[in-house]
């Protein structure tokens, strides 16, 4: 039996992109927000009809 | 307090929502206004008993009942019934609860039969965002049920209303309320739904070191997230009515796909939920 030798396979990473990729999310759900949210809904095919 | 307990108080939960849908179904039949309002108070009941396991499994497994698929439909049943509370509430209208309520009792049958053994975490996915990620899906997911049963509910009126049948036209809320507020729903459950998908890519960043790795319930994922953004997109250029309903259930068809059928039918990272 050769000998065994312990290892550890230990990887490091750095991103500096992730400001940038959480700022996405962010702009994208705001953006669903504002258009689905804080204007009027699509018009109805009749006037008076709301939720 | 054992998991038992907490199943064994799911299953009553479960035959009160059976109880409240055939009211429910009675109430739009018969048009008993009677019959609605012992549907709500069971449909409510229900709800309390279903609260009462979520907690009581709570407490006897120590994490958020989150983590495998048993869990995930008592929680989703849950919320199925908040939104549809929630929903009944704002419209003030019952009869979608004779095509909605069904739905839930269903979900709750589907629950029972599944395996309810309490798994452990596995290492790599112990985070936080994994209570974001759960709780946004089973919420936009009982949005696009709710969309679903009324959907349903639009072409059964389109059809009498061409065929000239009173029977359901005078039992049904117009097709413009109908459209309406499936609308509506559909952009509640939209967001939510992004929101499942960014917390999801960002857990799945933590656990598995990418944001995105095209296994199969990411895929269903975003073909999911896909079929409702055309609903969305095509309301913009005017779809209304029965096209629109059409792509909602086509949506909650692709949304069961993505919650069952993926983790039945495939293996990948996904497949302990």
């Amino acid at each position: 039996v050769e000998e065994v030798v312990d290892y550890t396979v230990l990887q490091v990473t750095k991103n500096p992109g992730i400001p940038v990729i959480y700022a996405g999310f962010g702009l994208m759900l705001m953006g669903i927000f504002i258009s689905f949210y804080m204007r009027n809904p699509a018009p109805s095919t009749k006037p008076g009809v709301s939720l | 307090v054992t998991t038992e307990l907490g199943v064994i108080i799911f299953r009553i939960a479960f035959w009160i929502y059976l109880a409240a849908a055939v009211c429910y179904i009675g109430y739009l039949i018969g048009r008993s206004d009677a019959l609605g309002k012992v549907g709500v108070s069971l449909l409510i009941l229900g709800l309390l008993a279903n609260t009462g396991s979520l907690a009581v499994r709570m407490v006897a497994s120590g994490h958020p009942p989150f983590l495998n698929l048993y869990e995930y439909m008592i929680s989703f049943a849950w919320g199925a019934a908040v939104v549809y509370l929630a929903l009944e509430r704002m419209t003030k209208n019952r009869s979608l609860g004779s095509f909605v309520v069904p739905l839930i009792a269903l979900f709750a049958l589907l629950a029972c039969r599944l395996p309810s053994d309490v798994n452990p975490t596995m290492p790599a996915l112990k985070s936080a965002w994994r209570i974001p990620h759960i709780a946004s899906g089973i919420l936009a997911y009982a949005a696009f049920g709710i969309a679903f049963g009324i959907s349903i509910m639009y072409l059964i009126r389109d059809r009498a209303e061409r065929k000239g049948k009173s029977f359901w036209t005078s039992r049904l809320p117009s097709l413009e309320a109908i459209d309406r507020i499936t609308y509506r729903t559909v952009a509640f459950g939209f967001m939510l739904q992004t929101l499942l998908l960014i917390t999801g890519a960002i857990w799945a960043q933590y656990a598995w070191g990418r944001y995105w790795g095209w296994d199969p319930k990411e895929t269903w994922g975003l073909v999911t997230w896909l079929i409702y953004a055309a609903y969305l997109h095509t309301r913009a250029i005017g779809w209304r009515g029965r096209k629109s309903a059409v792509v909602a259930i086509v949506g909650f068809i692709a949304t069961i796909f993505t919650l069952l059928g993926v983790s039945f039918l495939m293996s990948g990272l996904h497949s302990y939920m």
